[in-house]
């Protein structure tokens, strides 16, 4: 690390000194120091390019003051600065002037107006009337340059932000600047559209209405729009954004920006998947199986039903009878709440919120979990079947610029090549369990530079992916569980699809623990519930299949998509039909709802407040924007009213309840609270560690997009000093200390670990023609969220059979045919052929995305051997 | 043609080994899709994304930018008539109007014969011979009605064969070279070539240059 | 005729075939390059910097003071700019169709004395002819070994690739140049860095020379800087290649000694250009290509050198003059201008892409009959947010100085031909008509 003195830069700022860091841009610098200079195309988080030179200031040079783009020359000691000159602020209305010469005064139609801040510089600066009395330039009005966005060429004014994000951010320059001059437009290619998981954003950092959403166009004003803070749902990188409505309706979201997560982006999924909320196949009462149909009514009714099943179940059977899945979706709140209905009240352990192609609990509650700067910053990070692109977009951008500026250096372990292999410094195709040996062959150390010798990891960190949807928990988890043997001091970052995976593990939703990675031993554990489970229960993939064989009585799904992630779609039709009762805790009515017995009316996103707990540990605030649809209820409310109908009292009657409990019992909670949220854009990274917890300051750091502000301020915004140290509530030395003990507990679990999980039967054949097959995660896979948006339910490509140029040839197929999948005597749907190299021989990769064609084959799982027969 | 075919594809080919990164033969390959269509084809665009290693949209910016290239179909002959100050002042104007007259064809149009497009262009550094204009390239002025006239009827007669060639500045460009020295042979032989200068300079108490 | 004209870059004009490789070995050709070959490279760059030979290409700088700035690396590159589009300029044009190979013999010597790893001679893709003849020229250079491994059986080893522009005005800036060399748009880079010589083609030191800058380099090399020093006066050494154009008898190219004539000279003498039509009087006089101001008749004594004409307020640039007498309209002429900037705009800087536009706009209402006259105080508000103050030299608030070249001729047309503009506006229509 620098030192202060190296790194600050003194120069003089309209004639007072101010100090900067060294390497900042002008507008960068003065904008900390309170002096904010207009600015069109500087978007903080992209290179400057001093396009629009709005924001001219004047430096003094060797030939006197000359007029210099602030966000293209760094602050230099001594420099003197002029931001507020006559010269700086002619040459600046000047600029204001010539925009608006050929810019279209549709103000009242655009959805910019109110929010624009080229309306707002006029408002400020311009003069009331305009000089230019000539024809303006005319273009066909907006015409769309992808799936989602539309472009208005008259609107744009040229900045390039677009253009740069395309490819300085994503990589991938799918649209550009296309002619000269005056006529110069933001184009795809002919024929071509900006096609990428990202699009949205452009939209976001135009600054002016060029780019609009078919969604949002002409939906709302922005001064009537309401808005709070949240937290995205689409994965579990847990992207900050701000959720905006206007009458009870959601209208918008935009990426906030966190410095820890999401620098601003949020990928299409995130930006537009709460219109799934508004969808018309919501649930807004609670339904309940009659004989064959399937009827609406009251809550009492439904609930009576679910008791008395349960009740029956429990006593006749015991608690292995039931089992709960789900939970990823929920806040942590929500599943708090139905852990201690089931492990703390009825003694049911068999609950999951992972099906069993997941990643062991022990990895993420024992092993040291890297934050996302932490992985950004390591010297090599692995990603074990890992397709960030597909599984956290916005961490795929990240990755790709902290690769590109050599920060740190990646190493892809995967089932195909991905968005990221261009840029990785190594890529091991493995399929299905010759991925531990294909990491074991790893030269980490000369990768990590270290020497042969003694290397324990410092500075490695394994990104623990779930691209391979067919992948079992065990195999992944044991490939992990060897490296980390080997290299005990690296970090772990798992990865998730749902937004609170990490947050249910954490707070006991998994065979065997309590919250806070709490074994089950009442003696030990800190939870003073009154009838913890006797034993360890059935995993989530283990419930399906007792289910399947008529050994389950009571099956709970809670939240949206449950059994999507399971790609055995037999399995779980066999174990829905095959239960007395399921109960689907879930927002809105799905393919599986007439294999369900109840459904209970959830409240959706955005009508309810809580917390996710991302990927890294890192909790986050979700607002709420609208009123629960009909009468829907929070997971939490549904697990207490439950508990109601069999006697008991959870004892929760608002949110903040919940949190008492938790952090009194969770060691891992301890010295959270959840005002904490309320002052940081970051979130809070569990476990804390240190009495004081940094709160990072909130930087407004595109204020020509950044929602929240209104528009007079966000073109000079206030630049309030937040409080960076806030108290934690460590009550004693005793409670500090225990936090270390669970950690220090850690030592041999990845021996326990390497005990449980058997090694992988290695699958192999002689017979080339029989191939490995591998189902991947797309992001835009089976899901309420993409289903349910009008926007994003087109988006998923159709699902394509991948195989090499040598498996093409061995089993006579080529690029564009059909083709099936076959095995034993089930074979798939038709689909097409892809040949390329990015898949290995012996193997065939699907899409793992809605319609893949896979139902019909039974027994899906790891290491199939299928065959590919054209159709 | 759409996508480059044989010998075109070879000719591409060559061209992008002529520079250390590969985007660099992005305009010299529009030309030579020029020389097959007369104007850049969507195949074209995307062929020339594929060999640059670079995306449909960059090699359509990049492309649309300049005047050379055309995005859509001219006749077989583009004439460009120069009004620029110096021509203007020789009668560049007169010329043009001429020559639409003469050629069947407005300014950005081509004739319905498909034969002539005509534009209206910036100086063709031929001012010495001005009011001038160019058809393919190839240059001539100072041209009269009467000039003009003759041009057309030499065009189609086939008089100006040698002299103008159908479409693409290239045509006629060959290289015929040996393989270019690898970029990494060279590094070494400057960075020897640096250390001897460096020995000389200490050697005669440094000098600058 | 003086004596010293036509001796050096234009030496061969009068030869039969001045572009075939015979013509130019019996006349002396790759003398210079052997000579360089036998010195230490660092002697060339010291005879180059003797000569102090001014850039060709517009700007005037010292071509061996900007090879000397060149960022030490392993990797650099020479990149020739033969993008001649300068309104009016066409000396680049006839030394590329007719002595290419003095272009290539000077290209090897300049990557020799820089130590280039590749050199680029970057055509305008407009110069069809040139291109075929400078490829041939290559060619020939690669049989006779000047070009290729040990050249001339020495320990330099050089490529020379002939890359053809494509049409636009900007990429004679010689960033812009690069950035199209690159595959890109043309778009100037943003400064700083100001010179390629520390970033440039790939982001490796590069050095980009005019076409007439290199083709002296043979005649320096063999002459010695010295003589070529000692023709001129001051900062203005040796000879240079005026392109006489417009309403003149004689428009054409005249290589002269640099400072030792004048504009009255060139115009009127019956050797250079031959004076105007007959019963014309002149007007004005562009003295640099359309980005100089313009000189009146009252100026024209002053001498063709860098910093002379710097002195009256104006640029000897590219070397182009444009001489128009008492038929031609001024606003006319003005409007030409600004349609050249707005249609060569690259577009990527607001007040150059506007200004460019709405500027071209109200110039051509004008000239059409359309004018007011708060039309000119818009016109020179229009400028000043270009170029503050709408002084010479200009202040600029534009990425690269094609935006300070749109007011030039605008402002210097409104100052020096008011009188015009509102009779123009007041009749509602052009007096030349």
């Amino acid at each position: 690390m620098t030192n202060e003195s190296d790194a600050s830069v003194a120069f003089v700022l309209d004639g007072k000194t101010i100090v900067g860091h060294k390497g900042d841009s002008i507008i960068k610098a003065a904008q900390e120091a309170g002096t904010y200079i207009p600015r069109f195309c500087y978007h903080p988080r992209m290179k400057p390019v001093g396009m629009c030179r709005m924001c001219l200031v004047e430096v003094k040079g060797p030939r006197g003051y000359t007029l210099q783009p602030s966000c293209f020359v760094q602050i230099s000691p001594d420099m003197d600065v002029v931001t507020d000159s006559q010269v700086v602020k002619k040459a600046q209305d000047g600029v204001l002037e010539y925009l608006l010469a050929n810019h279209p005064l549709d103000c009242p139609v655009c959805d910019k107006g109110g929010e624009c801040p080229l309306q707002d510089q006029t408002l400020a600066h311009g003069p009331g009337e305009s000089r230019y009395v000539e024809e303006k330039r005319h273009f066909a009005k907006p015409i769309p340059i992808s799936e989602i966005v539309l472009l208005d060429r008259e609107r744009c004014i040229q900045c390039g932000r677009c253009t740069r994000f395309a490819s300085e951010v994503v990589g991938k320059p799918l649209i550009d600047f296309a002619g000269r001059g005056a006529h110069i437009e933001v184009a795809p290619a002919p024929g071509s559209s900006f096609d990428t998981y990202f699009s949205g954003n452009i939209i976001q950092i135009c600054p002016v209405g060029a780019l609009t959403s078919k969604s949002y166009r002409f939906k709302a004003r922005p001064w009537d729009l309401e808005q709070s803070e949240s937290t995205c749902a689409g994965c579990g990188l847990g992207c900050r954004m701000a959720v905006q409505s206007s009458q009870n309706e959601m209208t918008r979201v935009l990426g906030v920006d966190s410095d820890a997560i999401n620098h601003s982006w949020l990928c299409d999924k995130g930006r537009f998947g709460f219109e799934a909320t508004a969808s018309p196949n919501r649930v807004r009462t609670p339904y309940l199986r009659k004989g064959d149909n399937f009827v609406e009514v009251g809550w009492f009714e439904a609930l009576t039903k679910i008791a008395k099943t349960l009740t029956a179940a429990l006593e006749k059977v015991g608690t292995s009878s039931v089992a709960v899945l789900g939970g990823g979706a929920l806040t942590n709140e929500d599943i708090f709440a139905w852990v201690k209905l089931f492990k703390g009240y009825l003694g049911v352990d068999s609950c999951d919120v992972q099906l069993g192609n997941g990643i062991d609990p022990s990895l993420v509650l024992q092993s040291s979990v890297a934050t996302i700067n932490e992985v950004l910053d390591s010297r090599v990070v692995v990603l074990v079947d890992a397709d960030i692109e597909e599984e956290l977009p916005v961490l795929f951008l990240r990755l790709r610029e902290a690769a590109l500026e050599k920060r740190t250096r990646l190493v892809e372990v995967v089932d195909h090549l991905t968005s990221l292999s261009g840029v990785a410094m190594e890529t091991v195709l493995a399929v299905g369990s010759e991925m531990e040996t294909a990491l074991g062959n790893l030269n980490l150390e000369s990768l990590a530079g270290a020497p042969l010798a003694g290397f324990e990891g410092e500075g490695l960190v394994f990104v623990v992916g779930q691209s391979s949807v067919l992948r079992t928990q065990s195999v992944r988890s044991r490939a992990v569980a060897q490296l980390l043997k080997r290299y005990p001091n690296a970090k772990v970052l798992p990865v998730f699809s749902k937004p609170n995976t990490m947050g249910a593990l954490h707070l006991g939703m998994c065979p065997g623990l309590l919250p806070g990675g709490q074994s089950l031993d009442a003696s030990k554990a800190q939870v003073a519930w009154p009838n913890l489970p006797a034993s360890k229960g059935m995993s989530g993939h283990d419930a399906l299949v007792a289910a399947s064989k008529q050994d389950l009585e009571v099956l709970f799904l809670l939240g949206p998509d449950v059994l999507s992630e399971c790609p055995d779609r037999q399995l779980v039709e066999r174990a829905l039909e095959r239960s007395s009762l399921v109960v689907a805790v879930d927002s809105i009515f799905g393919d599986l709802t007439d294999l369900v017995d109840v459904v209970l009316p959830l409240s959706a996103f955005g009508e309810y407040i809580g917390t996710f707990t991302n990927v890294e540990g890192r909790i986050g605030s979700v607002g709420q924007k609208l009123v629960p649809l009909g009468v829907a209820q929070k997971g939490w409310e549904i697990a207490s009213a439950i508990a109601t109908s069999l006697g008991y009292d959870l004892g929760f009657e608002k949110e903040e309840d919940i949190w008492r409990e938790i952090v009194a019992l969770s060691p891992m909670h301890r010295g959270f609270n959840p005002k904490l949220l309320s002052r940081s854009v970051d979130g809070v990274v569990l476990p804390i560690k240190t009495k004081k917890v940094e709160i990072s300051k909130r930087h407004l750091l595109d204020p020509v997009a950044t929602p929240g502000i209104s528009s007079v301020t966000r073109q000079a915004p206030p630049l309030e000093e937040p409080e960076t140290v806030f108290d934690v509530e460590l009550a004693t030395n005793d409670e500090a200390e225990q936090v270390d003990v669970v950690q220090n507990e850690r030592s041999n679990y990845i021996d326990v670990l390497l005990s449980e999980l058997k090694s992988p039967d290695m699958v192999a054949s002689d017979d080339e023609s029989l191939l490995q097959l591998s189902l991947i995660r797309r992001l835009y896979s089976k899901s309420q969220m993409v289903e349910e948006s009008p926007t994003l339910c087109d988006l998923a490509s159709e699902p394509k059979i991948r195989v090499s140029s040598r498996t093409a040839l061995l089993s006579g197929i080529s690029q564009g045919e059909l083709a099936f999948i076959a095995r034993e005597n089930s074979r798939s749907d038709p689909m097409v052929i892809s040949v390329s190299d990015s898949v290995p021989d012996r193997s065939v990769v699907v899409d793992f995305v809605d319609g893949f064609g896979l139902e019909a084959i039974s027994g899906l799982e790891e290491g199939n051997l299928v065959k590919v027969v054209k159709a | 043609m759409g996508r480059f075919k044989q010998q075109i594809l070879t000719e591409a080919l060559e061209i992008v080994k002529l520079y250390p990164e590969a985007k660099s033969a992005t305009i010299p390959l529009c030309h030579l899709a020029q020389s097959v269509d007369g104007y850049l084809t969507k195949d074209a665009i995307d062929h020339i994304a594929e060999l640059t290693g670079t995306t449909p949209a960059e090699v359509y910016g990049t492309a649309s930018f300049y005047d050379m290239i055309q995005l859509h179909p001219v006749g077989r002959y583009v004439i460009g008539v120069c009004t620029n100050i110096a021509c203007m002042l020789q009668g560049g104007y007169e010329l043009l109007e001429e020559a639409e007259g003469t050629f069947g064809a407005a300014v950005g149009e081509t004739s319905p014969d498909g034969l002539f497009t005509v534009e209206e262009v910036e100086c063709l550094a031929t001012c010495d011979r001005a009011p001038c204009l160019h058809v393919n390239y190839r240059y001539f002025g100072p041209l009269n009605a009467e000039g003009v006239a003759k041009l057309k009827e030499d065009l189609i007669g086939g008089q100006l064969e040698s002299k103008v060639p159908v479409h693409g500045v290239l045509s006629r460009v060959k290289r015929q070279t040996p393989e270019l020295i690898p970029m990494d042979e060279v590094d070494n032989l400057r960075a020897s070539e640096d250390a001897s200068k460096a020995e000389r300079t200490s050697a005669q108490g440094g000098s600058n240059a | 005729m003086p004596s010293h004209m036509g001796k050096i870059v234009l030496g061969r004009r009068s030869l039969e075939n001045s572009h075939e490789l015979d013509t130019y070995l019996n006349s002396g050709g790759y003398e210079g390059l052997r000579k360089a070959l036998s010195m230490n490279p660092e002697d060339v760059v010291a005879q180059v910097i003797e000569s102090n030979i001014l850039g060709r290409g517009g700007a005037g700088f010292e071509a061996g003071r900007k090879w000397s700035m060149l960022k030490k690396a392993t990797r650099r590159y020479l990149v020739i700019n033969g993008d001649e589009s300068e309104p009016a300029t066409f000396k680049d044009h006839f030394l590329i169709e007719n002595d290419p190979n003095q272009l290539v013999e000077g290209t090897i010597i300049a990557a020799y004395a820089i130590g280039a790893s590749r050199a680029f001679i970057f055509l305008r893709g407009e110069f069809a002819l040139g291109l075929e003849r400078v490829q041939e020229a290559i060619n020939s250079a690669y049989k006779i070994g000047a070009l290729g491994r040990n050249i001339f059986g020495s320990t330099f080893s050089l490529d020379v690739v002939l890359h053809p522009g494509a049409g636009a005005y900007i990429c004679g800036e010689e960033t812009a140049l690069l950035e199209s060399l690159e595959g890109k748009r043309g778009f100037p880079r943003i400064k700083p860095p100001y010179f390629p010589a520390v970033i440039g083609l790939y982001g490796e030191p590069t050095i980009v020379n005019n076409v007439e800058t290199v083709s002296n380099l043979p005649w320096i090399v063999t002459n010695g800087g010295g003589a070529f020093r000692a023709l001129g006066e001051g900062r203005s050494t040796g000879t240079r290649i005026f392109a006489l154009s417009g309403q003149v008898k004689n428009p054409g190219l005249y290589e002269l000694e640099m400072v030792k004539t004048t504009f009255r000279d060139l115009i009127f003498s019956e050797e250079l250009g031959g004076g105007l039509r007959d019963g014309r009087t002149l007007k004005a006089v562009i003295p640099g290509g359309v980005s100089a101001p313009w000189i009146a008749p009252e100026q024209i004594d002053l001498a063709l050198g860098q910093d002379e004409v710097a002195k009256a307020g104006s640029m000897l640039g590219s070397g182009s003059i444009i001489v128009m007498d008492d038929s031609t309209c001024m606003v006319r002429a003005a409007w030409r201008i600004s349609r050249f900037f707005m249609r060569e705009s690259c577009g990527q800087c607001t007040p150059c892409r506007e200004g460019s536009s709405w500027i071209e706009k109200v110039m051509a209402r004008i000239e059409a009959g359309a004018g007011r006259e708060e039309d000119l105080d818009l016109l020179m508000d229009l400028c000043d947010n270009i170029v503050p103050g709408v002084s010479w030299p200009p202040a600029q608030t534009t990425i690269c100085v094609l935006g300070p070249s749109i007011p030039s001729s605008v402002a210097v047309g409104i100052r020096m031909f008011r009188d015009e503009f509102l009779t123009h506006i007041k009749e509602g229509g052009c007096p030349f008509d």
